[in-house]
């Protein structure tokens, strides 16, 4: 089947869903909007862990090709914001210094990127959260940090009257996340977006003639139950575009350039400069009953420590499964700390690794797409230095284990208090050993002044062909530091922005 | 000897050899003295018919792996082999992932068996349940080739998840599982 428009979108997650809005405000524009997931309604969302994986790529089991660092991205209309739990931090001022003085970005400055945040606000309802929204969890490690002199602020999320039922990861089924589905998207759909879901697109055409991009290729595949009808049969489809906007997210997007062999070649940063930004889990066992899975998943967080250390500590909320991969350990004794479940805490390290060359997306030799990644030595101590931290306040309000990764067994006791430094050390951080998670990947796409080490500028286009715009996070040089997607949100609406000023121009 | 480092080669003949080469050299020197009983504990008979997914072989050693990460106390705490968890994997793995998926885990088990049988001349079933155990903990911390610790860790996981899955799991830990209530906009939240 081949079908036509003046805008391809690929990726309904932020980035593709701020771009649909926007654009679809120019009258007469046609634009198609495609995503490899289904399009599944909230109400159909069912609050089962292994069940609610079908939302993610590979099933929540993407994963770095030495298997150490398990990558969670969503698969379906809407993507990472059906999944998130919808926590809304700016960028810090460093990260933006960052771009623009080592990356050679223009046009994201404070004040450019403070408008974008404006708008986005005005799309999206934003609460902050205050000391009546606090659970267990949150109390305890707001006491934690208090006790110890660290500084606390209350935590701003995409929610309207969050209820607290403690299931944002398998995605919100009393509509009070705010996410792509009940905003940006029904306003782009009201202004006559065509939407495909489960379009799986391999690759970007190109035509030699008008040397632009063209279009995208790739397999409508059957829709699942549950989700909504697709707008087009099941089969291969070809969409030609004037201008073809890639907003597949980070990994995705760079995989699907790096297949399209009909496209010059966009750069050697192609798929490079990968970034892994960790949520390192840690769990606290403590000697009674806490509430964690239900109340609001994160009310509060520290900052103290990003302009030092660039990571920051939350609390977070995992149900048994995801809780069962952090607790290390297997057989009797650790079915026996199970049972404690209910008296485990959760509070997240969110750490992000430096960009690097050498950290990139891969197609495999049976085309499939791998990611290859080393950490830097520095941000292993930024990570051993948030989980020390993390381990102290822990113990400083009674915990008796924390279950955090880097050690000899995987914990630490509160007999090994005085010594945490020897026991949670960089020696025990070898791949494999433990459970490492990123949801925030970025980069592989990154934006920038110069070609060299760059493939889009940035407006989002690329650098060295016509009609290419990538609209996500796979367009930032270096991390965010902070949970991105109200940067992306932002950051892509100031792209989108550009592009709509600058239409005539670009679909000439 | 090149080594494939992608996931989805990763366990391919290549890295068996590599693993069949270093696993007896390090097991001689981690290995504590285990007991040479021979391992005479009941498994399920179970009709190869219904496997989906799994082997009998497979299936043999997943459900003694399982047990071994998981095992049985009585019944109010529910361990892999009261609930037929390997039988639940089976069908989740045919069910739900993809065919490259469903490769690489076969790869792995093959890869499992093999240490076992390089090692000791057994198969994993065959060994005691201490033997298991700690063959097991070999592989957690496999000392030269982070792959294998990471492609025992993914397996892990997938047992993992699939057990608290269940209803069982779920009343050993208290767990109560989905809402699956329509909650009052007005009735405020759920603490
Ligand atoms: C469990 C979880 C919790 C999170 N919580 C938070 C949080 O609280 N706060 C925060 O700031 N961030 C959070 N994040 C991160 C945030 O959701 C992501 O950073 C953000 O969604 C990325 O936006 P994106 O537009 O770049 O890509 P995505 O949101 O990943 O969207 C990309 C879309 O493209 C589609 N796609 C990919 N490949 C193809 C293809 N080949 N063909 C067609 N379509 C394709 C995907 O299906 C997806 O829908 C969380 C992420 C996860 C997974
Ligand atoms: S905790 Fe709040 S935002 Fe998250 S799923 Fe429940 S009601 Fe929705």
């Amino acid at each position: 089947m081949r079908l036509s428009a003046d805008v391809v979108i690929v990726g309904s997650g932020p980035g593709g869903a701020v771009m649909a809005k926007e654009l679809s405000e120019i009258a007469g524009l046609s634009i198609i909007l495609v995503d490899a997931g289904p399009y599944v309604l909230e109400r159909y969302y069912q609050q089962l862990e292994l069940k609610m994986t079908e939302l993610f790529w590979e099933r929540g089991n993407r994963v770095t090709d030495d298997l150490s660092t398990q990558i969670l991205q969503a698969r379906c209309v809407g993507g990472g914001t059906v999944v998130y739990t919808g926590t809304a931090h700016k960028v810090p001022d460093f990260v933006l210094n960052d771009w623009a003085g080592r990356w050679r970005v223009e046009g994201f400055t404070r004040g450019d990127l403070d408008a974008g945040y404006e708008r986005v606000a005005s799309n999206m309802f934003i609460t902050e959260h205050t000391e009546e929204d606090w659970n267990d969890n949150n109390r305890l490690f707001v006491e934690a940090c208090t006790g110890n002199n660290i500084g606390v602020e209350n935590l701003k999320r995409f929610v309207d009257k969050c209820i607290g039922c403690g299931f944002c990861y398998q995605g919100c089924k009393y509509r009070r996340k705010v996410t792509m589905l009940n905003t940006y998207l029904p306003k782009a759909f009201a202004n006559g977006v065509q939407l495909i879901s489960n379009f799986h697109v391999n690759e970007v055409l190109y035509d030699p003639k008008t040397k632009r991009a063209s279009g995208v290729k790739g397999v409508v595949k059957p829709t699942p139950p549950l989700a909504e009808r697709n707008s087009v049969p099941e089969g291969s489809l070809e969409i030609n575009a004037r201008l073809v906007v890639m907003a597949a997210g980070a990994i995705n997007t760079p995989s699907i350039l790096l297949r399209s062999k009909s496209l010059p070649d966009l750069g050697a940063a192609l798929g490079r400069f990968v970034l892994m930004q960790n949520a390192h889990n840690v769990h606290i066992l403590m000697p009674y009953k806490v509430s964690m899975i239900r109340g609001i998943p994160k009310a509060a967080s520290t900052k103290e420590f990003l302009d030092s250390h660039r990571f920051v500590i939350a609390p977070a909320q995992n149900h048994p499964i995801a809780t069962a991969n952090d607790v290390t350990g297997f057989g009797l004794n650790w079915k026996h700390l199970m049972r404690y479940f209910h008296n485990l805490l959760q509070w997240q390290v969110i750490c992000g690794d430096d960009p690097h060359f050498t950290n990139y997306v891969y197609l495999d030799s049976t085309g499939k797409t791998n990611v290859r990644y080393l950490y830097s030595p520095d941000y292993i101590e930024r990570q051993i230095a948030g989980l020390r931290t993390c381990a102290r306040l822990a113990f400083s309000i009674g915990a008796e284990r924390v279950f955090l990764g880097p050690t000899k067994n995987g914990y630490v006791t509160n007999r090994n208090m005085n010594a945490l430094d020897h026991h949670i050390h960089r020696k025990y951080f070898s791949p494999g050993r433990f459970s490492l998670t990123t949801a925030h990947p970025q980069g592989g796409c990154r934006m920038g002044g110069n070609p060299k080490h760059s493939i889009v500028n940035s407006n989002g286009r690329a650098h060295r062909i016509n009609g290419l715009i990538v609209s996500d996070a796979s367009i930032f040089p270096s991390p965010t530091h902070v949970n991105p997607v109200y940067t992306i949100l932002a950051a892509t609406t100031l792209i989108a922005l550009r592009t709509k000023e600058d239409i005539d121009k670009l679909l000439e | 000897m090149k080594i494939k480092l992608s996931r989805r080669g990763l366990i391919t003949g290549a890295i068996l050899g590599i693993a069949a080469l270093i696993i007896p050299k390090i097991w001689q020197k981690s290995k504590s003295p285990a007991s040479a009983l021979a391992n005479e504990r009941e498994r399920p008979n179970f009709d190869d018919e219904n496997l989906i997914f799994f082997t009998p072989d497979e299936y043999i050693l997943i459900y003694d792996l399982a047990e071994q990460i998981i095992p049985s106390e009585g019944e109010d705490a529910p361990g892999a082999s009261d609930i037929m968890l390997a039988n639940k994997i089976d069908r989740f793995i045919a069910d739900n992932l993809e065919q490259d998926v469903q490769n690489d885990i076969r790869n792995f088990l093959e890869t499992f068996a093999a240490g076992s049988d390089a090692l000791r001349g057994q198969g994993f079933s065959d060994l005691t349940p201490e033997e298991q155990r700690e063959y097991i903990l070999f592989w957690k911390n496999f000392p030269s080739l982070s792959l294998l610790r990471g492609a025992f860790l993914a397996l892990k996981r997938l047992i993992i998840a699939v057990y608290f899955s269940t209803k069982e799991s779920w009343d050993y830990i208290d767990y109560g599982g989905p809402l699956n209530v329509y909650v009052d906009p007005f009735r405020g939240r759920v603490l």
